[in-house]
């Protein structure tokens, strides 16, 4: 590869990943790490001692742990379906996010699982699951299609990075690489030289790899929503449930894309990469997803009151009730469908700032509509609850559930940390054939 | 879009006020717990079908939403018969801080001149936890089921009364009766009525209550957390249901058959084999593409 070319100067400046680990480094790699410990323990405790020192009853079988499973499939099918799409549709402005929506897609995928097994009352059972599978059953479909999506976007994000290995291969002694980092870098560039015929295949590949994500994504995520919709609770039965599903995962990848990538431009000081349009354009998509949101939420609603059947009404009851789940219900419908419209849409309020902060809020409240969505709805079945004791009738997650949703976003952070230590998490080789691209483009122009 | 560029510090004032909450709570919290926390005992009585008294203790600590039970807590029962105290039991609260004393039917409660049993229960407490005692007082109260047709109309009659001194039934009159029958997970409750003053609530029977093969169902007659009697049950079982064939039919390919519908198989093979196809296409380019390498 030359080495005046294009790469090399984005490669100059982001080669901080090649440094030592610094103090500062290692002190957020322990206490990421403690987190994770005091979830494993907790793990521990609830292996050992069941079900009984979490919040799950008899009725409410399902706490924070399905939440966390829903909210984290969803931001993983997220990131694959934007990032297939930014690909596919050769969208330029997107290329430095591609890395950032990959990784976030394989990492959600690797996390989310678990928390589903944590919800098996008798996990030595799992095996069975595969033992003696029934394709009628939607668990069966989501273990297929959570696997099948997991190994995609693991080697369609490794194929991503070759280009950039190739690229710190042919650089490793220009930029003083320990040994270690030189022979891994040579193996996993798997022998790209960039030459033509190379680029081509490897390009076709990832075209293919991008087209089968997309269908993958959308139907992976519309199998969990299946899941819930084709049981017969209220709240749950309803056919807009996939829609709702994969718009609710769309928005909730949007925020958390900006959020990393407002992380990332403050911390490594990436201005010129993570741009003010790239907030401007995403910052806007949000303001957008919100308002479908807000469509979406009052349809479903809209129909249910309608023709609101008995213990459907006691479910919105709840929502509705402030001495329920009113306080919830109508903050995170104010955080997830009104904010980003009053904070993106206002000129006045609009600032790289404001939009990573109505990302942090469009986060927090989808995870508790989230929450909303299978707690109240556990709480009101339609044979009432009896002979139980009160306190068992409403949930209210353990510190068992709650290190273990902490360590999972622990692990998450943890997971860029590492993994930005091996190679940059801007594409820096795809950024260069972008930009060699527009300069082909504008050279004729200059010619004349 | 010109103020995009200016940093507004609204994440700086919502991490303070973050910071602030975090170390005002870790402040109070802590000093909360320097002193005996306050502990609380609730006691439900039960009469069960089969007479028996099921005494149901459950000790709690804490107040408000910090309440939790107190596991492996020694709790000591006792009654009282004319001025003397009897020692009922010492037992001792499972990790959720439950307890339940059973009470053969064949054993009765000393009763003080109004006919009243009572309980005391007492926890000593602990070095951490403050003690805390319970008193209830109960009546005795016996429900019977009887079962009448009167022009093919079939009534359901309870009977609600008490034994006095000399062993004689005396109706208990205005006492709410829920009566129902018994389904696999819960109690189907058709109707509550009040006992009038020969102490008896009766209702209409409805004939198409499902049953089991031969039509059996058990009808429950029930005195639901009562002030003076608790919980009171009674339950008979009578033919008056409709009787069900509950045996399983094949169904061949369905989805809740031992097959999956043709229809299912097929959509299945076809998304996965194309979606593997491509994918192993995608991986076999890869590999030619590192075939091409000039080492």
């Amino acid at each position: 590869m030359d080495s005046n070319s294009i790469s090399n100067k984005l490669l100059d400046e982001n080669m901080s990943f090649i440094a030592k680990p610094s103090i500062k480094w290692i002190l957020k790699v322990v206490v990421l790490a403690l987190i994770v410990c005091v979830g494993l323990y907790a793990l521990f405790l609830q292996v050992t001692k069941g079900h009984l020192i979490t919040g799950m009853r008899d009725n409410v079988v399902w706490g924070v742990y399905i939440v966390n499973f829903v909210f984290v499939l969803g931001l993983s099918y997220a990131g694959a379906l934007i990032a297939g799409i930014f690909h596919l549709g050769r969208v330029k402005w997107a290329t430095p996010l591609q890395r950032i929506l990959k990784l976030i897609t394989v990492f959600s995928l690797i996390i989310g699982p678990f928390y589903i097994l944590l919800c098996l009352g008798r996990p030595e059972r799992l095996f069975d699951l595969f033992l003696h599978p029934r394709i009628q059953s939607p668990i069966i479909w989501d273990v297929v299609a959570i696997v099948t999506d997991l190994v995609f976007c693991i080697v369609y994000l490794y194929f991503t990075y070759i280009k950039d290995f190739a690229l710190l291969r042919d650089n490793s002694d220009k930029l003083n690489m320990p040994n270690w980092r030189k022979k891994f870098y040579k193996f996993v560039a798997i022998g790209y030289d960039d030459t033509p015929k190379q680029k081509k295949l490897l390009n076709q590949s990832l075209d293919i790899l991008a087209a089968i994500i997309i269908p993958t994504t959308i139907i992976a995520y519309s199998l969990l929503a299946w899941l819930f919709g084709m049981n017969l609770k209220v709240g749950w039965h309803s056919s807009i449930f996939a829609p709702f599903f994969i718009l609710s995962a769309v928005y909730s990848g949007v925020a958390l894309l900006i959020l990393i990538m407002w992380i990332y431009r403050r911390t490594r000081k990436l201005e010129h990469i993570f741009t003010d349009n790239h907030f401007k354009y995403l910052g806007f998509a949000l303001m957008g997803l919100s308002l479908f949101y807000g469509y979406f939420y009052f349809s479903e609603y809209i129909t249910n009151w309608y023709n609101m059947q008995k213990t459907s009404g006691l479910l919105w009851e709840k929502y509705l009730d402030f001495s329920e789940y009113g306080f919830y219900f109508y903050g995170s419908i104010f955080l997830v469908t009104l904010l980003p419209a009053i904070v993106i849409g206002i000129p006045w309020f609009r600032s790289v700032g404001s939009i990573a902060f109505t990302s942090v809020a469009v986060l927090v409240g989808l995870w508790i509509l989230r929450y909303l969505m299978i707690v109240p709805v556990l709480e009101t079945p339609y044979v009432p609850i009896q002979d139980i004791r009160p306190d068992w009738v409403h949930y209210s997650a353990t510190w068992i559930e709650w290190s273990l949703t902490i360590a999972g976003v622990a692990l998450f952070v943890l997971f860029f940390i590492l993994v930005a230590k091996i190679a940059p998490i801007i594409p820096i080789a795809e950024m260069e054939e972008d930009q060699e691209e527009a300069k082909k483009i504008v050279s004729p122009k200059e010619e004349v | 879009m010109k103020t995009i560029n200016q940093y507004r510090p609204v994440g700086r004032y919502f991490s303070l006020f973050l910071i602030t909450f975090c170390t005002l709570f870790g402040v109070i919290a802590p000093l909360d717990g320097q002193s005996q926390t306050r502990t609380r005992l609730k006691v439900y009585y039960e009469k069960l079908p089969n007479s028996d008294k099921k005494i149901s203790i459950i000790l709690t600590e804490g107040k408000g939403k910090k309440t939790k039970g107190v596991g492996n807590a020694l709790i000591s029962i006792s009654t009282v018969a004319l001025d003397s105290t009897i020692e009922l039991a010492t037992i001792t609260t499972d990790t959720i801080g439950e307890a339940f004393l059973f009470v053969e039917a064949n054993y009765s409660f000393p009763k003080n001149e109004d006919g009243y049993s009572e309980l005391n229960l007492n926890y000593s407490g602990n070095d951490s936890l403050k003690s805390a005692k319970k008193s209830i007082e109960f009546l005795d109260l016996n429900l019977d089921l009887f079962f009448d047709i009167v022009d093919s109309v079939k009534y359901l009659e309870v009977s609600a009364f008490e034994f006095d001194s000399t062993g004689a039934q005396m109706p208990i009159e205005e006492v709410g009766i829920k009566m129902g029958v018994k389904r696999l997970y819960s109690t189907l409750y058709l109707e509550e009525v009040d006992s009038d003053k020969d102490g008896v609530a009766s209702m209409e029977f409805p004939n198409d209550i499902p049953g089991d093969s031969v039509g059996m169902i058990t009808v429950i007659a029930r005195v639901e957390d009562h002030d003076d009697y608790g919980t009171v049950t009674k339950t008979k079982t009578i033919d008056w249901g409709t009787a069900v064939d509950y045996s399983m039919e094949s169904n061949g390919r369905s989805l809740f058959g031992d097959s999956a519908p043709l229809w299912m198989i097929i959509s299945v093979a076809v998304i996965l084999i194309g979606a593997w196809f491509h994918f192993l296409l995608a991986v076999y380019k890869v590999y030619k593409m590192s075939r091409l390498a000039k080492d």
